[in-house]
């Protein structure tokens, strides 16, 4: 309880299905941040930094209200009043720093209040291009952020730096804060995403004037990554599309705040592929296409009639659950709009929510990936969300649920366990080494072969959601003669299984096939290597070092590796 | 009964219990949700008894030996021991809540 405030303090909230597709779970989670953690403005700086993230409100004033129509109108010549010759060449940028996106959606959380920002604009314009001297400057007025650490720049064509935003330790530190406090919250399996996205003022500003910038870099991903709690990843959206950018793609907008289908069809490229779950192709997706897209901005500005030149072809593919349009001005009809967002929602999932029956299609698909017929057992399984389970269905399944993996495993002649702490204890014949386990560790599962031992080692725990699963190393520990692959040198990169499947290890027992191979989970159809016929078959793994690709599929039948 | 005999049986056991299953070249060990364990052998002379066992959680089975992990971490092993394959009285793997 609050005595300052008189209400009862928010409760951690509890994640579940529904509350994670409703949003509720992250706006809980925020108060909760709000009323729980001590120094928790601070805190709740950064945690709105993230929320912003998703926070596509329909509320166009909020974006309205940040100047970014002012600027607009001075890139565009400020007039509705266009000339012909200024509709053919668009009008330079002027070099002006631009809120962050965080910046703008933490505005947007209070109007009222607009939330300090501790991301501090350059001081440093280009020479030849003097800020306005109203230029606004969202400097914090609470944090005296002078240590500059990172930076967010444009790259020159003569290879120097146009710095847009520049990131100092406070800045850092409280994102780092509010990320892992959401680390903390999610089950123990789970994970958290983070990225920064440009904001499409800073895109423009290069794209409009590419006889004078290159390219743009960011060196604060690898520092906040490096202030973050395991199971928090931090992706640099800067420098994964930077090279789409070069190659002229439509990224961003020219004339909407809001993303492009392709600019984050790549992110989540990346950010999938990085957990083992590669994306459909950016074709593959349903998507519907408007070739007079004037933007949100510019329709409200209505300073771009005439300015075809900046009129954008608005692109919006559906992804998992679908989000299939944007907020659509028509230039000249101001009334015509298809809501992209349901405008009763506050927070929003970029790629799990969408339109109004966004939930039955994620949930379609999550029944799909998982092979669960329960819209809720498949959604939590999605999620990650164990205790639910136990919840609601039948105490059997729990059971087998609660079964450990890889925890004991009986050869021919030895018998092998893992502790808890990651150590394996074996006893029996050690004639072929079997039984030599005594220096592994970090070891997540065992099994045994007739003369072998095999143990997994996993960088991150297991999930069910495979995306937020990574198998990296083997261990083997076996007989001489047979031909294991650099068995003390290279690492195995395994991803697992589909999602359904127990953890990775699960199906690792020899199979009936092989008295000296094993079998690994792969949700992919294909093996992964011949049978070993004989030993110059595999002088070295084929998947030594390598990412593999998992797909989502209908079942979830373990495949066959062989070592 | 000579092939696929089902030594060990308990009104209260049976295949629609189980949550875990292990096979070898011989047999198959079944392990119930109530923390028994079924022993289904090639042939039912060289069975393992596990009647006494309430409290597993996880079950491995091998072509002449077996082993049974037990809930506060200890492992159970039964079967041949001529390689010390069942000398796992001191191990604790840790308990399973």
């Amino acid at each position: 309880m609050s005595e300052t405030e008189n209400r009862t303090l928010q409760a951690l909230p509890k994640l579940s299905a529904s509350s994670w597709w409703d949003g509720s779970f992250a706006e809980g989670l925020e108060t909760y941040l709000s009323d729980q953690m001590p120094g928790r403005d601070t805190i709740l700086l950064g945690s709105s930094r993230i929320l912003g993230l998703f926070d596509a409100t329909t509320d166009e004033e909020r974006i309205l209200n940040t100047g970014m129509v002012e600027k607009l109108d001075e890139m565009v010549g400020g007039s509705e009043e266009v000339t012909a010759e200024a509709e053919r060449t668009p009008t330079p940028v002027p070099e002006t720093p631009t809120p962050a996106p965080s910046d703008v959606a933490a505005e947007a959380e209070d109007e009222d209040t607009p939330a300090p920002s501790t991301v501090i604009p350059t001081e440093t314009p280009a020479a030849d291009t003097p800020l306005p001297a109203d230029t606004p400057q969202p400097v914090d007025p609470q944090v005296a952020d002078t240590s500059i650490v990172r930076q967010f720049s444009l790259i020159r064509t003569d290879g120097s730096l146009y710095t847009q935003f520049q990131f100092g330790q406070n800045a850092i530190e409280d994102t780092a804060k509010a990320l892992n406090l959401y680390r903390d919250a999610v089950p123990e399996d789970g994970s958290v995403v983070f990225t920064y996205i440009p904001y499409s003022m800073d895109a423009n500003l290069w794209l409009l004037n590419t006889d004078s910038y290159i390219g743009w870099m960011s060196d604060v991903e690898p520092t906040l990554q490096a202030n973050v709690k395991e199971g928090v990843y931090v992706f640099s959206t800067v420098n994964e599309l930077n090279e789409h950018m070069q190659a002229g793609e439509a990224c961003f907008y020219k004339t909407d705040h809001h993303w492009p289908g392709l600019g984050a069809f790549y992110v989540q490229w990346l950010m999938m592929h990085t957990f083992g779950v590669p994306s459909i192709a950016y074709e593959d997706f349903e998507y519907t296409v408007h070739e007079d897209f004037a933007g949100s901005i510019t329709g409200e500005a209505r300073s771009l009639a005439g300015r075809r030149d900046l009129v954008d072809r608005l692109e919006a593919p559906t992804p998992l659950a679908p989000a299939r349009a944007f907020v659509y001005r028509n230039l000249n009809e101001l009334v015509k709009e298809v809501r992209f967002m349901e405008p009763e929602r506050k927070v929003y999932n970029v790629f799990l929510r969408g339109y109004s029956d966004a939930r039955d299609r994620a949930a379609a698909i999550a029944r799909q990936i998982t092979g669960e017929e329960d819209e809720t057992l498949a959604v939590n399984r999605m999620l990650g969300i164990p205790e639910e389970r136990a919840e609601e269905t039948d105490p059997l399944l729990t059971a087998r649920e609660r079964v450990p993996r890889g925890k004991l495993a009986v050869g021919f002649h030895h018998t092998v366990g893992l502790k808890d702490d990651g150590t394996v204890l074996a006893a029996g014949r050690n004639d072929e080494g079997q039984c030599d386990v005594s220096g592994w560790t970090g070891v997540t599962a065992v099994a045994c072969g007739v003369y072998h031992t095999v143990g997994l080692k996993a960088t991150a725990p297991w999930s069910p959601r495979a995306a937020t699963t990574r198998v990296s190393a083997t261990s083997a520990a076996g007989p001489a003669w047979w031909p294991w692959p650099a068995r003390t040198t290279t690492p195995w990169r395994f991803f697992p299984t589909a999602p359904c499947l127990p953890p990775a290890i699960s199906p690792l027992r020899n199979s009936p096939a092989g008295r000296t191979s094993s079998v690994f989970p792969r949700a992919d159809a294909e093996p992964w290597a011949s049978a070993p016929t004989a030993a110059s078959s595999v002088p070295t793994h084929p998947c030594a070092g390598r990412i593999w690709p998992v797909r989502w599929l209908r079942t979830c039948p373990p495949v066959i590796a062989w070592l | 009964m000579e092939n696929g005999a089902v030594v060990h049986t308990a009104a209260d056991l049976s295949w629609e219990n189980a949550v875990a299953v292990s096979a070898s070249s011989t047999g198959t060990l079944a392990l119930t949700a109530d923390g028994a364990v079924l022993c289904y052998w090639f042939r039912a002379s060289d069975a393992l008894d596990f009647s006494d066992v309430t409290d597993a959680v996880a079950i491995s089975a091998g072509a002449t030996h077996t082993a049974v992990l037990l809930s506060e971490g200890t492992v159970l092993t039964r079967g041949l021991n001529d390689q010390s394959q069942c000398d796992t009285a001191d191990w604790n793997l840790g308990a399973t809540p």
